[in-house]
């Protein structure tokens, strides 16, 4: 199961108290990383929070950053852009779309500029030996359609979902899908939804598609939903800013271009 | 004042958790009984397996909810011979899920509460010419009455509040499946949601807390029998 | 009426009973600890003994193993508790009603003489809470009779109450007997309610059947040491063998100090110890050593000490090596000028000195 940033809900999550823990974790984690600045044995950390579509690149740059010790997260942007603003720890934060950069931006919760460094398309999928096989667009989808089936998407704010949802809206079939659509809490949920059959179909990137075992029915018309950027930046509450800026920089570096082509990214 | 769109969320909660309470009252009857009064070796394992929701994560039950009522599962294929359907993403995983995880609450509960009921009155029954059965309903059940009660409001809240296993087998699907807690997390993504989470965290406490309090003054009742 | 063999051992506890009875009232007296509620509820159907034959006029309700067991509510008999036990959640009219056909009986004329019996028709509507002790004890017994049983079972059905509530309840149960004319098995520890209400007596000590007859001879004589515990003997003495008298039907125990007493004809072997006991009345006092006398025992001693309790003296001698009580009227001791330090002789009947097995 990929690692999420903050801890995976289980009671009801609780705004006011999410932020003193965050707070009170934040100060016992500077204090803890001053101490740790001071032995120069104990190897930096930088702290990533990433959009679960990235999880294999992140974690193969993780591995080849040098000078300090990358520590990943993944999940849906719009929760981690959320935690980050709450004083959740984090030194870097890479984003599958340009809004949730703006909403930290706005928060003052940057360090400096965010890059573009990928982009992705979106995709349909459905499960290995789906019926649907041969669909082309979403408005034959629909049409074919059985009554009980769910079509996975990421919540609304997700990055993924939102794509789609704008997509669907262009084509006038958003209404039409509602009664269908199942909210997963971020890609590669709806990625699992549809391998595990529970979902006839779904919407993910095509790189999530990629390294899942399902079928791709068809890709989504990049005209009909704002461009898939992904962003990165530093954060202004890290820990430990140097590595930070240093490992956006490596962001854009000839290896990490390699790991996001070889994954199916395109380079901006 | 909440949105319509709120209210439909509060209701479906209260709605689920309803259902899921009163599906679970006779298996949780039985099995408190049991857990009382078997002596037999096999009774400890049987507690384990009744409990392990209490322990696990909500989402692993989740999983493994899932595992059991997939499509592909027999379980799965029984209920779409049953229903046309399938368990996931609909309202029934909702209140299944919800069950699930407040039934070691409501078995404690009544396990706690037939403990507590004389055996020797039971013996007296028997001994006037009342079966088994008569007894149970006629001695044990009435007496161990306001601790099932209480089970039963412990286990209803516990079922507003649940998140974890629900995600995972019921999604998030408008009307069906979105329920307080899930309501809540999907605002926590959408940009300016601050204000209708606050809403739905007022109702959800005071909900919660009448359920709690009411859960109280029954087993200070049953503790009084 | 009742025939029953129950072998069951359980926790380090062994009980092995056999008898028979025709009753009507069966009383199971022994100490605490014999093994009388454990048979009760063998009896009641409480209980799956691990060997057992009960039959109830000829009618099998238990025969283990492997044979038939009847739950308790298929034995026709009802059982009534130490502890009244009356079912919280209902009124007396409801626990009253309880057993099945209860209710009808209730209405029947049967019913208004067992109310009227136990004085618990102004209690009908009552709830079960503030009735007092007799109150709820006369309550269960009009349950138990209502449920039309074919045996009564009673476990130490006055144990928890005063002497005067306790004579109450006897009182009811004696009119039960006579006036409802239901059999009854009972459990006490009190040698008056023997004496009063069984027609047959099983004394029980540790698990096992000592004796069984009519309650007065049995009491008489009781053959365990427990039981002559219980019973209120207040002589009992564990001493060594001497000699046997076979055709002289004594045999002579050591006191100690030259002294030896004779007690009726045993096979213990000389140097051996054996229990004797004998009650207070069997003890008279002589300020002389008396001649011509039947009674073997004419031992001098010493009066230790002189009680005086209410119309009763208990004086307290002794002999030998060895105390003994003996019990005069308070006319007799002023007379004789009983105190302590008085030199006096005791006379004790060998028939009079029970051997304890």
């Amino acid at each position: 199961m990929r690692r999420v940033a903050g801890s995976f809900p289980g009671p009801l999550p609780r705004v006011r108290a999410r932020r003193r823990a965050a707070a009170a974790l934040a100060t016992a984690l500077a204090l803890a990383g001053g101490a740790v600045a001071t032995r120069a044995e104990e190897p930096a950390t930088v702290r990533v929070l990433a959009a679960a579509s990235l999880t294999e690149v992140v974690e193969g740059l993780a591995k080849r950053f040098e000078g300090a010790r990358v520590v990943p997260s993944f999940g849906a942007s719009s929760e981690l852009a959320r935690q980050i603003k709450d004083g959740a720890p984090a030194d870097v934060f890479v984003s599958a779309s340009p809004d949730w950069i703006d909403f930290l931006r706005e928060a003052k919760a940057l360090d400096g500029d965010a890059i573009v460094l990928a982009r992705n398309q979106l995709v349909c999928i459905a499960p290995k030996g789906s019926a649907l096989r041969g669909v082309g667009d979403p408005k034959a989808l629909l049409s074919r359609l059985a009554k009980g089936d769910h079509v996975a998407i990421a919540d609304a704010g997700v990055p993924a979902g939102e794509y789609a949802r704008k997509s669907l809206e262009h084509a006038g079939l958003l209404a039409g899908y509602e009664p269908r659509l199942v909210g997963q809490k971020d890609v590669r949920a709806v990625l699992r939804a549809v391998e595990q059959g529970e979902a006839q179909a779904g919407f993910v990137y095509a790189t999530d598609a990629r390294v899942g075992s399902v079928e791709t029915l068809f890709a989504f018309d990049p005209k009909t939903h704002p461009p898939i950027e992904y962003l990165a930046a530093a954060l202004r509450g890290a820990a430990n800013p140097t590595d930070a800026r240093r490992f956006v920089a490596f962001l854009r570096s000839e290896s990490a271009r390699k790991l996001l082509t070889d994954a199916g990214f395109a380079l901006p | 004042m909440p949105s319509e769109a709120e209210w439909e969320v509060v209701l479906l909660s209260v709605r689920v958790a309803a259902l899921a309470v009163a599906a679970s009252l006779l298996p949780g009857i039985l099995l408190g009984w049991l857990l009382a009064r078997w002596q037999h070796p096999l009774r400890a394992l049987l507690q384990g397996v009744v409990m392990l929701p209490l322990v696990l994560p909500p989402v692993v039950t989740g999983y493994l909810l899932l595992f059991l009522l997939g499509r592909s599962r027999p379980l799965g294929r029984a209920w779409h011979a049953l229903t046309g359907g399938y368990i996931a993403y609909t309202t029934a995983a909702c209140v299944i899920a919800a069950a699930v995880v407040g039934f070691p609450l409501l078995v404690e509960a009544i396990r706690l509460a037939v403990l507590g009921v004389d055996r020797r009155l039971e013996q007296v029954s028997r001994s006037l010419g009342r079966g088994a059965l008569d007894t149970f309903a006629r001695v044990t059940l009435p007496l161990s009455l306001p601790g099932v009660l209480a089970g039963a409001v412990l286990s209803y809240a516990r079922a507003l509040g649940e998140f974890g296993a629900t995600i995972v087998l019921a999604g998030n699907v408008a009307g069906e499946t979105r329920t307080i807690p899930v309501a809540v997390y999907t605002l926590l993504n959408v940009r300016d949601g601050e204000a209708g989470i606050l809403r739905l965290t007022a109702v959800s406490v005071a909900l919660a807390l009448a359920a709690l309090l009411g859960s109280f003054w029954l087993s200070a009742r049953q503790r009084r029998a | 009426m009742l025939e029953l063999r129950v072998r069951h051992r359980f926790r380090g506890f062994a009980l092995d009973v056999e008898l028979a009875t025709e009753g009507p009232v069966l009383g199971v007296f022994g100490p605490s600890a014999s093994g009388k509620t454990t048979l009760l509820h063998a009896l009641a159907g409480l209980l799956r003994p691990q060997q057992a034959r009960i039959a109830m006029r000829g009618r099998e309700l238990c025969v283990r193993p492997g044979g038939r067991w009847l739950p308790p509510e298929a034995r026709q008999l009802a059982l009534v508790t130490q502890d009244p036990l009356l079912f919280p959640h209902r009124s007396v009219r409801g626990n009253l009603a309880f057993a099945p056909g209860a209710a009808q009986r209730l209405a029947s004329e049967a019913g208004r003489r067992v109310l009227e019996v136990l004085r618990v028709e102004p209690l009908l509507e009552r709830g079960v809470d503030h009735l007092s002790g007799g109150e709820r004890q006369r309550v269960a017994l009009g349950r138990a009779l209502l449920a039309g049983p074919e045996l009564l079972l009673l476990d130490e059905p006055t144990s928890s109450l005063d002497a005067e509530l306790s004579r109450e309840v006897l009182g009811l149960l004696l009119r039960v007997k006579r006036e409802l004319g239901v059999p009854m098995v009972f459990i006490t520890h009190r040698a008056a309610e023997l004496l009063a209400l069984a027609d047959d007596c099983a004394v029980l000590d540790a698990g096992r059947l000592v004796a069984q007859g009519p309650p007065v001879e049995v009491l008489k004589r009781p053959r365990a040491l427990g039981v002559a515990n219980l019973v209120g003997v207040d002589n009992l003495l564990r001493l060594p063998v001497l000699a046997h008298d076979e055709p002289g039907g004594v045999t002579l125990l050591d006191l100690g100090s030259g002294l030896r007493l004779a007690a009726p004809l045993c096979d213990a072997l000389p140097g051996a110890r054996v229990d004797v006991g004998f009650y207070a009345d069997e003890v008279l006092l002589c300020l002389e050593p008396p001649a011509g006398l039947s009674a073997r025992n004419a031992l001098p001693c010493e009066v230790r000490a002189v009680d005086v309790l209410g119309h009763e003296v208990l004086a307290e001698l002794r002999l030998g090596e060895i105390r003994v009580r003996a019990r005069l009227t308070p006319l007799a001791a002023r007379e004789l000028g009983l105190a302590a330090g008085t030199r006096a002789v005791a006379v004790v009947k060998t028939a009079g000195i029970h051997h304890l097995g």
